[in-house]
């Protein structure tokens, strides 16, 4: 064989392989997406039984509180539908905070929910979020991590490491790992349980035990569960009233949020979410918990109108039984009283815009009615 | 870094394009010198100067023995090698043992030698490469093996990251040739290695892992099982060490395959064997065969009458056992398979009918893993002793469905070593090939277990 067909041997040859490559991405690609499309719900019983909770009513429910275990510990679905309800009309909401949920997941379930259309929905109140792309060591390769890295969140999670300020080697860092969350969703990494999870007895059981309290969880039920943190609490009662002596002093000095905090995070995933959720036909509010720790000013995205609502229950001094030993469960948690009386303040500061809004549809249809006349 | 990661996949790719786009032999093969020490390093970089240093020792060696024909300089530099690289694996390896061992009988003696126990971490693979390199120098002094002259050549016998950390093990009287004569991807059959490190993946992240998470609660607490629980628990581990060090060896040897290389069998179906010889002619065979040419060849083999052989036996798989670990559980479970060795030789088993012969060497190997597996001598006997009838007192079960597993491997494990892959893969057309490989690949990682187990060969 001459030197010049071999050469043209071996670059067919090269080609084919390329090709023949190609077809096996492409058909391992749209094999992954089909197991994915029957996949059942996640495994990690929290999220998975606290969305599916949500999907059974989904087209009865007016609000959604969306957060971390501060508003699944905090916000009474009850006591805040009792507020709102009229004679006319019953208010129905449904908290979806889940443990160590941060920003990236909280508009990743936003999305979620939204793309299921819930027919009734309003008002989508969300823990203020920060929008930091940090490494939560604890939550890595865990299930449900790896679940939120869709193409979308995966992208704002990049976009988010890359504006935050950084050494480069950390951005490479996260932005890796991320990538991998997002590699192991799409080919349904270790998922197998996934595959076979609608055939889980205790499924509906536990599913029906979320959907009893709408999702909210008090505190005082799991006690013996997370019992250590409580006695941490109660062990320590002295530094937790210096905590909150700290943030009112911070407070009256007008001091509560960090300055410039806004310029590390991503005030675009914020601007986007807000469109989002009004695109679905629904309010966005944002809820600042009673925390001990000083905060991104969300004051000013309000001011600037980035976001239209913010019940913020921060300063200590205006909210005083929020900062109260008795009403605690721990330091970051309320115990079921203090969750009653912070769902009573949600909902007095809700009530507005409830109002607000549904003066404004009355409006818009008295208007539509009327265009229909002419 | 682990076959089985994420990021090994980014890493091989990386790997395999660079190799193959760069137009000089010399040139690849720096290439995977460089990226072999970037594998190790990925775990510990400072343990890469024990590589570095145990390659310079028998590089030097190798060059020393090839220049000088006088026995004792050469038997000299023979015990150059031996010392460096049987000095650095005892004291990493082996040092803690032999030092409480001695203080705990000494005491026991009332004589108390002050000796201590001192945190040593064991480098990934140290036992795997040392035997490499000493069966370079071994060879060289033999004059089987003209040494290299190529430090890098050497070095890439020495690091070469698919068999880095667990085997199989090479002698370079078969790889440096290799490093010599290049292959050319075109030439390059990539079906079956792909298949093979596609089928090493289930073995382990799909079976191993899995099997893991079942058995260790009952290896933890054996008392706490009941009997049936620990015959089933004692074959799940033989099927879980099976399948995970195979499948290490499987995807080891698929990629060098897919660079061009070729790496020996590490395993033959073992569990199809009838006789505790034939077993270890199937199971870890670069390790075996090794000992045979290094250890027991030279003691004298079956030469020197019965009661020699029974020592030689013996003695290589006490040191065989030791090669797996350092503590008592190994040395037993080595001189264990050495004792059955020595009474096949004159109880002639392979005399058995078929059938016989297969369930007594599940039985011989399964109750030695037992061993193997167990944290302490005291608590292997309260698993074998479990196993008699009657006599485990424990209540707990694992999920029954776990013998379905047994059946399923015994029934693949025999169906694959009557009728391989390789010329079905190889005769398929490519673009069914390439279809039906995306299709299995999408429905095999959903099975991967949730996190990454570590090899169990790589802590030997």
């Amino acid at each position: 064989m001459s030197p010049v067909s071999a050469a043209c041997g071996v670059r067919r040859t090269a080609r084919r392989r390329l090709a023949l490559a190609g077809l096996g991405i492409v058909v391992f690609l749209a094999a992954a997406a089909l197991l994915r499309s029957v996949q059942g719900p996640l495994k990690a019983a929290t999220i998975r039984a606290q969305v599916e909770a949500f999907l059974a009513e989904k087209d009865d429910v007016d609000a959604v509180f969306i957060g971390s275990s501060r508003v699944q510990r905090g916000v009474s679905p009850r006591v805040v539908d009792e507020k709102l309800s009229t004679p006319e009309r019953e208010f129905r909401s449904f908290n979806l905070g889940i443990a160590g949920m941060r920003s990236f997941e909280a508009d990743w379930l936003v999305r979620r929910i939204l793309d299921a259309e819930p027919a009734r929905l309003r008002f989508v109140v969300i823990e203020a979020p920060d929008w930091k792309p940090e490494h939560v060591p604890q939550h890595d390769f865990t299930e449900r991590y790896v679940d939120w890295h869709d193409a979308r969140a995966t992208w704002l999670v990049l976009r988010a490491i890359w504006k935050f300020n950084g050494p480069w080697y950390t951005k490479l860092e996260l932005s890796w790992r991320n990538l991998r969350f997002f590699a192991m969703r799409s080919v349904n990494y270790a998922t197998k349980d996934r595959l076979m999870a609608r055939a889980d007895p205790a499924w509906d059981r536990l599913v029906a035990g979320r959907g009893r309290l709408r999702g909210y969880q008090p505190l005082d039920e799991d006690t013996p569960r997370v019992g250590r943190r409580r006695r941490r609490f109660l062990e320590n009662l002295d530094w937790f009233e210096k905590s909150v002596a700290d943030i009112r002093a911070f407070a009256e000095k007008g001091q509560l949020a960090i300055p410039g905090a806004f310029q590390t995070y991503d005030l675009a995933s914020i601007e986007e979410q807000v469109e989002r959720v009004r695109e679905a036909g629904a309010t966005p509010v944002y809820f600042a918990a009673p925390g001990l720790a000083r905060g991104p000013d969300f004051s000013a995205l309000q001011r600037d109108g980035v976001i239209e609502h913010l019940i913020d229950l921060r300063d200590p001094s205006e909210h005083p039984d929020l900062f109260a030993p008795e009403n605690r469960f721990d330091r970051e948690h309320m115990n079921e009283e203090g969750a009653r009386l912070m769902s009573e303040r949600i909902a007095a500061e809700l009530a507005p815009i409830v109002a607000g809004v549904a003066a404004e549809s009355t409006s818009s249809s008295r208007g539509s009615t009327s265009e229909d006349r002419d | 870094m682990l076959f089985t990661e994420f990021r090994f996949v980014g890493f091989f790719a990386t790997i395999f394009l660079v190799h193959w786009l760069l137009p000089w032999n010399r040139a690849r093969k720096l290439w995977l010198l460089a990226a072999s020490y970037a594998f190790y390093g990925a775990w510990n970089w400072r343990f890469l100067s024990l590589i570095v240093a145990s390659t310079i020792i028998d590089y030097l060696v190798g060059r020393g023995l090839e220049r000088t024909s006088e026995t004792s300089r050469r038997r000299a530099l023979l015990v150059v090698s031996l010392l460096g690289n049987l000095g650095i694996l005892g004291f990493f390896k082996y040092y803690n043992f032999f030092a409480v061992s001695a203080a705990e009988f000494t005491s026991w003696l009332g004589l108390g030698l002050p000796l201590q126990a001192l945190e040593i971490v064991l480098p990934l693979g140290i036992s795997f490469y040392t035997f490499q390199t000493l069966s370079y120098s071994i060879d060289v002094y033999r004059g089987r093996l003209v040494p290299t002259k190529s430090l890098p050549d050497f070095a890439l016998f020495v690091a070469f990251f698919p068999q880095l950390v667990a085997g199989p093990i090479v002698r370079a009287i078969d790889f440096l040739p290799q490093l010599a004569n290049p292959g050319r991807l075109s030439d390059i059959g990539l079906r079956v290695p792909l298949v093979r490190f596609l089928l090493g993946y289930i073995k382990k992240a799909c079976i191993a892992d899995h099997i893991a998470a079942a058995i260790d609660p009952v290896f933890a607490d054996p008392a706490a099982f009941d009997g049936m629980t620990l015959w089933l628990a004692s074959l799940l581990y033989s099927l879980q060490i099976y399948c995970d060090f195979s499948g290490y060896s499987d995807m080891a040897i698929a990629t060098a395959a897919l660079l061009g290389y070729h790496l020996p069998e590490n395993f033959g179906f073992p569990y199809l064997a009838t006789t505790v010889q034939e077993y270890w002619r199937r199971w870890h065979i670069t390790l075996t065969t090794w000992f045979r040419d290094y250890l027991y060849i030279p003691m004298g083999g079956n030469r020197l009458g019965p009661a020699r052989l029974a020592i030689n036996l013996c003695t290589v798989f006490l040191l065989c056992g030791l090669w797996h670990g350092a503590a008592w559980t190994f040395v037993v479970w080595g001189i264990y398979h050495g004792l059955f060795l020595t009474i096949e030789r004159f109880a002639r088993a392979d005399r058995l009918p078929r059938a016989l012969g297969h369930v007594y060497v599940l039985l011989v190997v399964s109750c030695g893993f037992v061993i193997f597996r167990s944290t302490s001598l005291p608590a292997a006997g309260i698993f074998l002793s479990g196993l008699l009838p009657g006599a485990s007192t424990g209540t707990l079960t694992i999920w029954p469905g776990w013998w379905g597993m047994v059946a399923g491997f015994g029934f693949a494990h025999a169906a694959l070593s009557r009728w391989p892959l390789d010329s079905p893969v190889a005769r398929a057309p490519g673009w069914i090939f390439a279809a039906a490989y995306g299709v299995a690949v999408a429905v095999v990682l959903p099975w991967a277990a949730n996190e990454y187990e570590p090899f169990i060969y790589f802590q030997f």
